[in-house]
């Protein structure tokens, strides 16, 4: 268990830097849905199939068909990227160290945190659901955004 | 043996610092959009792992972690929707190109 939660952990996380690193946009998208199964084959790790499967379909299939049959401009716009990183990529580097050392630091310092985030949980449900259903408004407002002229 | 949550927690919190060096880091929309997938599917993961650990006998932790997963790809649809949108006008989907908010 141990040993697959190392291995699954290595090529989510490589694959996340590799995504970061990555100048052709399409490697950058295949990096990601190699990120996404790795995260999938966590969730099976921690006994939730139902998520892991959802994780497996929208990401791992959802990211090859966008991919794959994507329209014209998105085609166009990947094609191998002659930008690299932004000019002041260091900052944004120094940002995400600090902020991933603050993180890390707290999950080893609270390990009694995960009783108040599971509290949490019950709270927030009901305004949550009540997003999830409006979210279907925000995907018809991308599809009228992207096919306007 | 298993994994404790710690080391779900630090694995979340690198693959987040990983998403947010891309999204402030690299110029190309479509990519910056990879970034912020990758931040929530760190949350994702946090939310699962926090689930399993407090042995909650309802499926909450299950049910927020779909509601992120629905909520990832409704802003990617959106995200994308909006470079095809730049793409289609400026013909460019560098994000420092779509500057006209500041003029």
């Amino acid at each position: 268990m141990e040993i697959l939660f190392f291995v699954l952990g290595i090529i989510t996380l490589i694959a996340a830097l590799l995504v970061a690193l990555q100048r052709n946009v399409r490697h950058a998208a295949l990096f990601l849905a190699i990120s996404c199964l790795g995260v999938a084959g966590l969730l099976y790790l921690l006994q939730a199939p139902v998520v892991a499967t959802t994780q497996l379909v929208v990401y791992g299939v959802g990211i090859a068909a966008l991919i794959r049959f994507s329209p014209r401009p998105l085609r166009q716009m990947t094609r191998p990227d002659a930008l690299g990183p932004a000019p002041r990529w260091w900052g944004a580097a120094l940002v995400a160290v600090a902020l991933g050392g603050i993180l890390i630091w707290g999950a080893l310092a609270y390990p009694g945190a995960s009783g108040a985030a599971t509290d949490a949980h019950t709270d927030f449900i009901l305004p949550l659901i009540v997003g999830v259903i409006l979210l279907p408004l925000a995907m018809t407002a991308a599809v009228r955004i992207g096919g306007r002229r | 043996m298993t994994p404790a949550l710690s080391w779900y927690l630090i694995l979340g919190a690198l693959l987040f610092s990983a998403g947010l060096y891309t999204v402030l880091a690299r110029r190309n929309g479509v990519i910056a959009l990879m970034g912020i997938v990758l931040i929530l599917n760190s949350v994702t993961l946090n939310l699962v792992a926090f689930w399993r650990y407090a042995e909650s006998a309802s499926f909450d932790g299950q049910v927020f972690a779909m509601a992120v997963i629905v909520i990832t790809i409704a802003q990617v649809a959106v995200g994308l929707g909006l470079i095809v949108a730049l793409w289609r006008r400026y013909s460019t989907a560098v994000l420092d190109e779509a500057d006209a908010l500041k003029e």
